[in-house]
């Protein structure tokens, strides 16, 4: 009864391809504010995507331009339909300075689809309190000239201009479409964990279906697989390879009737459109093992591993039932 | 067993979420034991340092050090094996004598231990042990683990008065305040079902009867929506002390801090 009570604990936790990040309760929740478009928001309309939000001020002249070209490179990391799925928030701590349309510029210059959120000074504390973000003003009323040595974007040239000048966190938030807190992250995280850890959040853009073997003759040194495959993205992508334990090499392949012979051809860098689906079948495209290592009749499970150029790694598993 | 195995499987399969409540009941189960016997072990030490002369124990002790810890578990009993070093004073000398026994528990009676098992007894060159392993500092931990094994379903410690506590919420942008019992609810319900650990305490002396102690806790368990959720939780907890020494638990005040993801987090610029 151990062995299952623990069975099940470790399938239970390892069920999201290796990364399941907990949820931070008590961290976040619903807020209103003003985006760089000018539009009046809810935090709650970004739920359906994965959102980064970090923190800071336009006029900040060290991290917060650091942490969106680390924001950038992270976005830029992502396959097209995690992007399309991926919204990166920067909330300035500065409203009375950054307005909707000095931040849209900010943000243009990492990247376009940066969203800047700003507003009242309680909007700002208000989602300073839910997020526990930490920031205070050290200084008041500073001619921009001795700010914005280091700043991307100016706002005003004007000699007269002044801003205040913050100290603050540098914490990034990693929120699930349902709008969870589920991790923390900075500039020190590296990309690669951090686009994992965007990708761990958001659904497969890949659904496999009904997959079974073709078990064939007793001591074959090959098998096929058959079942369905969908690109359920809005983008086109592209099967790489294919590859399972039980074999020297698995591709995918397509049984085709030439003249008369039927020809069974490697199908490589299969092009999968928006929203189209394979079926694997016999006599048509279906997964070919080649050279088994040991007979099906001594195989339970079959590991097979999809890759995708956008979608990543797409597991297969098949039981099979002697 | 092949069957169960197989039962097992689909059962997680078709209901994930039952068997991460499962698991999350499982943690919880193990916090509450956890905390009853550490509360039942300072409860000890701290009885010990009241009375001048003990039976096995040296007499006038003035510290206790806990050197290392194990916790067993048979099929009847959780077994607590310590090592432990007593500083007392003798002909106005501290010396120090080492003691190693097992505090042996059955949970499922009065949640005490039932007996202590002697295993080694000696004298050790004195070892000066910080002043902060006082009688203070084993009262203070016997009330805040008995306050966790609480938490974590063992009612039986405290007596019924203990809901006359108020309980003041605060969860992200979600508050409430009321008696124990109803904010122990409404914490189940926005957070879900989950283990409390206790990380660190601060004592806060306010008058000779009444004590304020900073509790900062570890929340993991399974939220509302069946995931894996933490939480670092931040408890202020007023007290009154009452006749006969024990503390009568007046108010708490629970907020959530972002939980220690690194040095990073702390960081501002």
């Amino acid at each position: 009864m151990k062995i299952i009570i623990l069975l099940l604990i470790f399938i239970a936790l390892n069920t999201n391809a290796g990364i399941n990040l907990p949820v931070l309760s008590g961290i976040g929740g619903n807020f209103s504010a003003i985006d760089s478009n000018n539009k009046e928001i809810q935090f709650n309309d970004y739920k359906g995507n994965v959102v980064v939000m970090g923190y800071g001020y336009t006029n900040c002249p060290d991290i917060c331009p650091f942490t969106l070209g680390y924001l950038k490179k992270v976005y830029e990391g992502l396959p097209a339909y995690a992007q399309k799925k991926t919204k990166i928030l920067f909330v300035s701590i500065d409203p009375e300075y950054d307005t909707p349309q000095h931040l849209k510029e900010f943000m243009a210059h990492f990247n376009k689809d940066f969203i800047g959120i700003t507003g009242s000074r309680e909007n700002i504390d208000q989602i300073a309190e839910l997020f526990q973000m930490k920031y205070t003003k050290i200084a008041e009323d500073i001619p921009v000239e001795f700010v914005d040595y280091r700043s991307v974007v100016k706002k005003s040239n004007a000699r007269n201009a002044t801003t205040n000048v913050y100290n603050h966190g540098i914490v990034l938030y990693l929120i699930d479409t349902e709008g969870d807190v589920r991790s923390l992250g900075y500039t020190g995280t590296t990309e690669k964990e951090f686009i994992a850890n965007i990708r761990s959040l958001l659904p497969k853009p890949i659904k496999i279906e009904d997959f079974y073997m073709n078990q064939g003759a007793k001591n074959a040194r090959s098998a096929a697989a058959y079942g369905k495959i969908t690109n359920i993205s809005n983008a086109e992508d592209v099967l790489i390879s294919v590859s399972s334990p039980i074999a020297k090499r698995v591709e995918l392949h397509q049984t085709k009737v030439v003249d008369n012979f039927v020809k069974m051809m490697h199908t490589p860098n299969k092009v999968f459109k928006a929203g189209e689906t394979l079926m694997l079948k016999p006599m048509s495209y279906h997964i070919m093992f080649m050279g088994l290592k040991k007979p099906l009749s001594e195989v339970k499970v079959v590991d097979i591993s999809l890759k995708f150029k956008n979608a990543g790694n797409i597991p297969i598993r098949i039981k099979l039932d002697h | 067993m092949h069957t169960i195995l197989k039962a097992s499987f689909l059962i997680f399969l078709y209901f994930p979420n039952t068997v991460l409540a499962n698991y999350a009941v499982t943690e919880k189960s193990y916090a509450k034991n956890l905390n009853t016997i550490v509360a039942s072990v300072m409860g000890w030490y701290d009885k010990l340092m009241n009375n001048k002369h003990t039976n096995n124990y040296p007499d006038n002790i003035q510290s206790i050090q806990i050197i290392d810890t194990q916790l067993n578990k048979n099929k009847e009993h959780f077994i607590l094996v310590t090592q432990v070093h007593f500083n007392y004073l003798h002909n106005q000398q501290i010396k120090t004598k080492q003691i190693n026994e097992n505090f042996v528990f059955d949970l499922n009676k009065n949640n005490n231990f039932i007996k202590i098992d002697r295993l080694e007894s000696k004298e050790i060159d004195t070892i000066s042990t910080p002043s902060t392993f006082d009688k203070d500092h084993y009262q203070y931990r016997n009330f805040a683990y008995k306050w966790l094994a609480y938490l974590n379903g063992n009612t039986a410690l405290f007596e019924n008065k203990i809901n006359n506590a108020k309980h003041q919420l605060q969860i992200g942008a979600k508050q409430y305040q009321g008696t124990l019992s109803a904010a122990l609810s409404k914490h189940k319900e926005w957070m879900g079902v989950g283990q409390y650990l206790l990380r660190s305490i601060e004592v806060i002396k306010n008058t000779k009867d009444s004590l304020r102690i900073v509790l900062i806790i570890r929340w993991n368990g399974i939220t509302n929506k069946g995931k894996l959720g933490i939480a670092k939780i931040e408890q202020t907890v007023d007290m009154k002390k009452e006749m006969g020494g024990n503390y009568q638990l007046l108010n708490i005040k629970e907020r959530l801090l972002l939980p220690d993801m690194g040095a990073w987090d702390k960081l501002t610029c």
